[in-house]
């Protein structure tokens, strides 16, 4: 009897120490790829870390209910790409209500602000956000890490006509947007 | 017009393909480790109150109808006038009407008094909320028994405190006839000794 309870305990065990491990090793693939990802909405490297932290909380929370878990990382971006947006209202909120204060003590640019800052780069993610939202998330990963049209389409979960489809359709409109 | 989506695709690669700070995978991993060691935490709470809810209320089911105080039957309570108080708790040999029944809850204590003094009287009589003791006088109880016996023999023989009282004629026949007239005398007021004068 206490034989049988200890193997059970330990086959719980090691099944959940199975699990961490694989869900550590996704982590290590996928950290920038959902950094990227967070990034690409939020354009803040320390509100992108933390988006991208949320994201790794919330996917090891439901990771035993992934069933196909070669969809992680689809799965993970969905995940950061919702969280990033949330979290990019939210700032919005909180930076209206901050306004007064950021415009007091706004902080000394570096160089990536920099780069943010040049006219070039602050229209393009101009263009960017006005694009409808499944021509964006097609557009920025495929930018993400040299994506081709499979990999865009294995991460969306879509086919690969159709992120032709969105690709071409979103270049298009980024054109017209920045002329 | 190709070259320029190229470029546009190229700018943004550049504003997009940024590498994440130093130690960002190893606080992610920290970050993971402390939810999951909070999560544990709290099932292992949840559990235990769970468990400590289940067994509080199992334990109230069991145990507390039997640990419910009792309440006191009153006196007024007994119908045939006769008081716990008075009725001796051993009967004679054939005194009990249900000599193989079990001891009803509420007398547990009597019984166990009994054990302890050997007493004969019942000092208090307590009983459960919907458990009557019924207490029988040890005549009747006598009585009862022997008619029950005799209805079984098929022959009712009545004894005489009960059949007859005088030999004559059964009691039940004495006591349905006419009572006696009641003769009321003639009343007459004598005056009162200060009123022969005026």
């Amino acid at each position: 009897m206490n034989e049988r309870a200890d193997w059970s305990a330990a086959y719980l065990v090691s099944g959940a120490d199975e699990l961490d491990r694989e869900f550590d090793v996704r982590m290590s693939e996928s950290g920038t790829l959902v950094y990227r990802v967070a990034y690409s909405v939020l354009r803040n490297h320390s509100d992108a870390e933390d988006v991208a932290q949320e994201a790794f909380l919330r996917a090891h929370r439901r990771f035993t209910a992934l069933r196909d878990r070669d969809r992680f990382r689809a799965w993970l971006v969905r995940i950061t790409w919702r969280l990033a947006l949330d979290w990019k209202r939210g700032r919005r909120r909180r930076d209206r209500r901050e306004e007064v204060v950021a415009r007091l003590a706004r902080p000394v640019p570096n160089a990536e602000d920099d780069l943010l800052e040049s006219d070039r780069a602050r229209r393009l993610w101009a263009a960017i956000d006005a694009l409808p939202d499944k021509y964006r998330l097609v557009i920025v990963l495929g930018a993400i890490e040299g994506h081709g049209v499979g990999d865009v389409a294995a991460l969306l979960g879509v086919p690969a006509g159709t992120v032709k489809s969105r690709l071409f359709e979103a270049r298009r409109r980024l054109q017209e947007l920045l002329r | 017009m190709t070259r320029d989506r190229d470029d546009v695709l190229a700018e943004l690669a550049a504003l997009v393909n940024v590498e994440p700070r130093a130690g960002f995978t190893a606080r992610t991993r920290a970050a993971v480790t402390r939810d999951r060691e909070a999560r544990t935490a709290r099932r292992s709470r949840r559990v235990a109150s769970i468990t400590a809810a289940v067994a509080a209320v199992v334990l109230a089911v069991l145990y507390v109808p039997r640990s419910a105080p009792a309440p006191i039957e009153p006196a007024s309570s007994t119908p045939t006038g006769v008081t716990s108080r008075d009725v001796p708790l051993t009967p004679p040999s054939s005194g009990v009407a249900q000599p193989d029944a079990p001891p009803a809850r509420g007398s547990q204590d009597v019984d166990a008094r009994r054990g302890r003094g050997g007493a004969r009287q019942v000092a208090v009589t307590r009983v459960g909320p919907r458990e009557i003791e019924v207490v029988i006088d040890p005549r009747q109880a006598v009585l009862l028994r022997a008619v029950i016996e005799q209805a079984r023999a098929g022959e009712v023989v009545l004894p005489p405190s009960l059949g007859r009282a005088d030999g004559d004629e059964p009691l039940a026949i004495r006591e349905l006839q006419e009572p006696a007239p009641v003769v009321i005398s003639e009343i007459t007021i004598d005056p009162l000794p200060g009123e022969l004068g005026s």
